[in-house]
C-alpha cells in the first residue's frame, strides 16, 4: 500500500502514469470491495478521462500540483457536478447534483481524480455505516467489524489500501472516529478553513470537510489543496492558507501538552488508555512535555451537540419535502400527505429520531429549556479550550472510547451510540482542528488511535506533533491482512 | 422536564413526519431515555453565560446581491413531477 507522496514521486518520475495508476485502483476495488462496501457509485469512466489529461499535462513537462494524478474517494454527501449524490439516504436515490462543491473543485483543480462515491451513515448521522439506508461499509481489519461512521466508507476504502486519499465530513467526529476503528490518520480542519458549499447541510455550524489518508504527511499535501476561502460559503474564512508541509518536519521539543483527565478515565477502555500513554511517552521522548489538566465542561458535550446538532439538522433537513428532490411517496391525496409520507418514508429511523429530537429542542415550551443552555454550555465548552490553549500547544487524548465494534452491537441503544463521539465532540463545539493518528492495537487486533487538537487555525502544530510521531513509531505502516479477499 | 405522546405528536406535526403507531412507542422509549441523558445540563451554572451559536465570533463573509449564471440546475431531472417549466405538486386549495 502505497502513499499519496510515494505514487506521486512515481508519478513525476514517469514510472507510472496517472492512466495506469487509475486503472489498477479500479482493479483492485473490483476485486475487494464485495468484501469492503467502501463505495455507493464509482466513477471509472470520468476518472480515465481525468488521468488522460494529467498524463498529457505531465507529458508537455507543465508543472502539476503534488497531488496530481492520486486517486481519491469522496463521501457522498460531497457533490461532484453530473455525479449521484445519495448521502446513502433513499430520500436522494437518484439525486444527480448540478453542482461541484467547493472542497472536490479545489481536488479536481490540483488533477486528484475522484473514483468514486464513499458509503456512509444516513446524512452523516452515524457512528458505523449501520444508517446507510443501502448497506454496511465493513472494516477491513475485521469484516465483522463496523468501520466507524459517519465517514466510514472514506476510513475502510483507505485502510484496505483502495486509495491513499479519501474526504469525509466531520460534525462530531464523522472523519476522526472512523480513522481510529480503521488505523488511518482523519482530520478535521478548523471551521471555516474548508469550503461547505456543495457539502449537502448536516448541522451547518458544526460541520467541516477533512481528509483521510495513511500519514500525516499525505494529510498535510491534502490540506494544502482543499483549504481556503470560497465566497459561496458566508462562513469560510477569507485568510491566507500556510504550507501545511512546510512546517511537518520541524521537531517538538519544547512543546507542551495538556491531557484532560475526563478523557483518561474510567469511560474509556483500558487498552485504549494503555496504548495512548505508550504514544505520550514516544512523544515526550521528541522533548515535549505534558500535564494532566481538568476539562470540567466535558461531562456536558455529549448533551450539548445531541441537542445542537438534531436542532440544526431538523431545519437543514426540512428541504427534503417531496417537491424538488427525485423522491416522492406514492398514493398521496394532499399537499400534507406529499410532506408527512415523503418525509416518513424517505429518511431511515436515525435521522427520524435526530429531526424529531431537534424539533423538540426547538419548540416553543422547550427552546429556553434545551436549545439556548446548549448554546450557554457551548460557550463553556470553548472558553474551557481557550483557557487550556493560554498554556498549552495541543491536548492529547484518545480518539474514542472503544476500539470498533461488531454490526449490531450498539444499534438497539442510541446514547450507547452516541458515547462514541464524546472525545471527538469538543473540537466541532469550538472550531478546533483535531486529528486522529493511529497509535497501536487492542487485544483482538483492531486498531486504536490517539486524537492532536489545536488552537483554532494551527492546524500546522497538530500536522507537525502527528508527523513527527509517524517518523519515530510504524503503526501507519501496517496494513490489514485481507485474507478474505 | 420529559418527553411523552404528545410532545413526541407535535414533533411529528411540526417537522412533517409520518411514523407508524409502533414506532412511536419505540421512539418515545428511545427520546425519553436521551432527554434524561441531558439533564445533565441542569447542574450546570448558567445564568450568566452568553449562549454561542457558531465556534468562532468570526464575521460572515456575505457576497454581492447579484444574479450569478449557475448553469443548469438539473431541476427538471431531479423533480418528481415536473411540469410546465414548474414543479408540480398536489392541488393545495379545495
Amino acid at each position: 500500500m502505497k502513499t499519496a507522496v510515494q505514487l506521486s514521486k512515481e508519478l513525476r518520475a514517469r514510472e507510472i502514469t496517472a492512466t495506469s495508476l487509475i486503472e489498477s485502483t479500479y482493479k483492485n476495488i473490483e476485486s475487494t470491495d464485495d468484501k469492503i462496501n467502501a463505495y455507493m457509485t464509482l466513477l471509472k469512466e470520468r476518472a480515465l478521462e481525468q488521468a488522460a489529461q494529467v498524463d498529457k499535462q505531465f507529458d508537455k513537462g507543465n508543472e502539476l500540483s503534488p497531488l496530481a494524478g492520486i486517486p481519491i474517494a469522496i463521501k457522498d454527501n460531497i457533490c461532484i457536478k453530473d455525479t449521484r449524490t445519495t448521502c446513502s439516504s433513499k430520500m436522494l436515490e437518484n439525486y444527480i447534483s448540478p453542482i461541484t462543491s467547493g472542497a472536490a473543485q479545489r481536488c479536481l483543480d490540483a488533477g486528484i481524480i475522484p473514483v468514486g462515491k464513499a458509503n456512509m451513515d444516513e446524512f452523516a448521522m452515524g457512528s458505523s455505516t449501520e444508517n446507510s439506508a443501502y448497506f454496511t461499509s465493513k472494516n477491513p481489519w475485521d469484516l465483522d467489524y463496523t468501520p466507524g461512521g459517519s465517514s466510514g466508507g472514506s476510513a475502510a476504502t483507505v485502510a484496505a489500501g483502495q486509495v491513499p486519499l479519501a474526504l469525509g465530513s466531520d460534525t462530531g467526529g464523522s472523519v476522526r472516529q472512523p480513522a481510529s476503528f480503521c488505523g488511518v490518520v482523519g482530520a478535521k480542519p478548523s471551521y471555516g478553513r474548508v469550503s461547505r458549499y456543495g457539502l449537502v447541510a448536516f448541522a451547518s455550524s458544526l460541520d467541516q470537510i477533512g481528509p483521510v489518508t495513511r500519514t500525516v504527511e499525505d494529510t498535510a499535501h491534502l490540506l494544502n489543496v482543499i483549504c481556503g476561502h470560497d465566497k459561496r460559503d458566508a462562513t469560510s474564512l477569507d485568510l491566507e492558507v500556510p504550507d501545511f508541509t512546510a512546517t511537518l518536519n520541524q521537531d517538538i521539543k519544547g512543546l507542551k501538552f495538556a491531557i484532560p483527565n475526563e478523557l483518561m478515565s474510567d469511560i474509556i477502555s483500558d487498552d485504549i488508555k494503555e496504548k495512548v500513554m505508550d504514544a505520550l511517552e514516544v512523544i515526550k521522548a521528541q522533548g515535549a512535555t505534558f500535564d494532566f489538566v481538568s476539562m470540567d465542561s466535558l461531562k456536558a458535550s455529549i448533551a450539548t451537540y445531541y441537542i445542537l446538532a438534531p436542532a440544526e439538522a431538523s431545519a437543514n433537513l426540512s428541504r427534503f419535502d417531496g417537491v424538488r428532490y427525485t423522491n416522492r411517496a406514492d398514493d398521496i391525496s394532499n399537499l400534507k400527505d406529499m410532506y408527512t409520507k415523503t418525509r416518513g418514508e424517505g429518511f431511515g429511523a436515525e435521522v427520524k429520531r435526530r429531526i424529531i429530537l431537534g424539533t423538540y429542542v426547538l419548540s416553543s415550551g422547550y427552546y429556553d429549556a434545551f436549545y439556548l443552555k446548549a448554546q450557554k454550555a457551548r460557550t463553556l465548552i470553548k472558553n474551557d479550550f481557550n483557557k487550556i490553549f493560554d498554556k498549552y500547544d495541543a491536548i492529547l487524548s484518545p480518539t474514542t472510547p472503544t476500539t470498533s465494534f461488531k454490526f449490531g452491537e450498539k444499534d438497539k441503544d442510541p446514547i450507547k451510540l452516541y458515547m462514541c463521539d464524546i472525545a471527538t465532540i469538543p473540537a466541532n463545539m469550538a472550531g478546533l482542528p483535531g486529528m486522529n493518528v493511529p497509535c497501536g492495537f487492542s487485544n483482538n487486533g483492531m486498531p486504536i488511535g490517539f486524537q492532536i487538537v489545536t488552537k483554532a487555525l494551527d492546524e500546522a502544530t497538530m500536522l507537525r506533533i502527528g508527523h513527527r510521531y509517524q517518523q519515530v513509531t510504524d503503526f501507519h505502516l501496517k496494513n490489514p491482512e485481507m485474507n478474505y479477499v | 422536564m420529559s418527553l411523552e405522546m404528545p410532545d413526541l405528536e407535535k414533533a411529528l406535526r411540526l417537522s412533517h413526519l409520518e411514523i407508524s403507531e409502533a414506532d412511536k412507542l419505540l421512539y418515545l422509549g428511545q427520546l425519553h431515555s436521551i432527554i434524561e441523558y441531558m439533564k445533565v445540563l441542569e447542574a450546570m451554572d448558567l445564568d450568566k453565560v452568553e449562549p454561542s451559536a457558531y465556534a468562532h465570533d468570526q464575521q460572515q463573509y456575505l457576497r454581492e446581491d447579484v444574479v450569478e449564471d449557475q448553469g443548469d440546475l438539473l431541476l427538471e431531472k431531479n423533480a418528481p413531477d415536473w411540469q410546465d417549466g414548474s414543479f408540480s405538486v398536489p392541488k393545495i386549495l379545495g
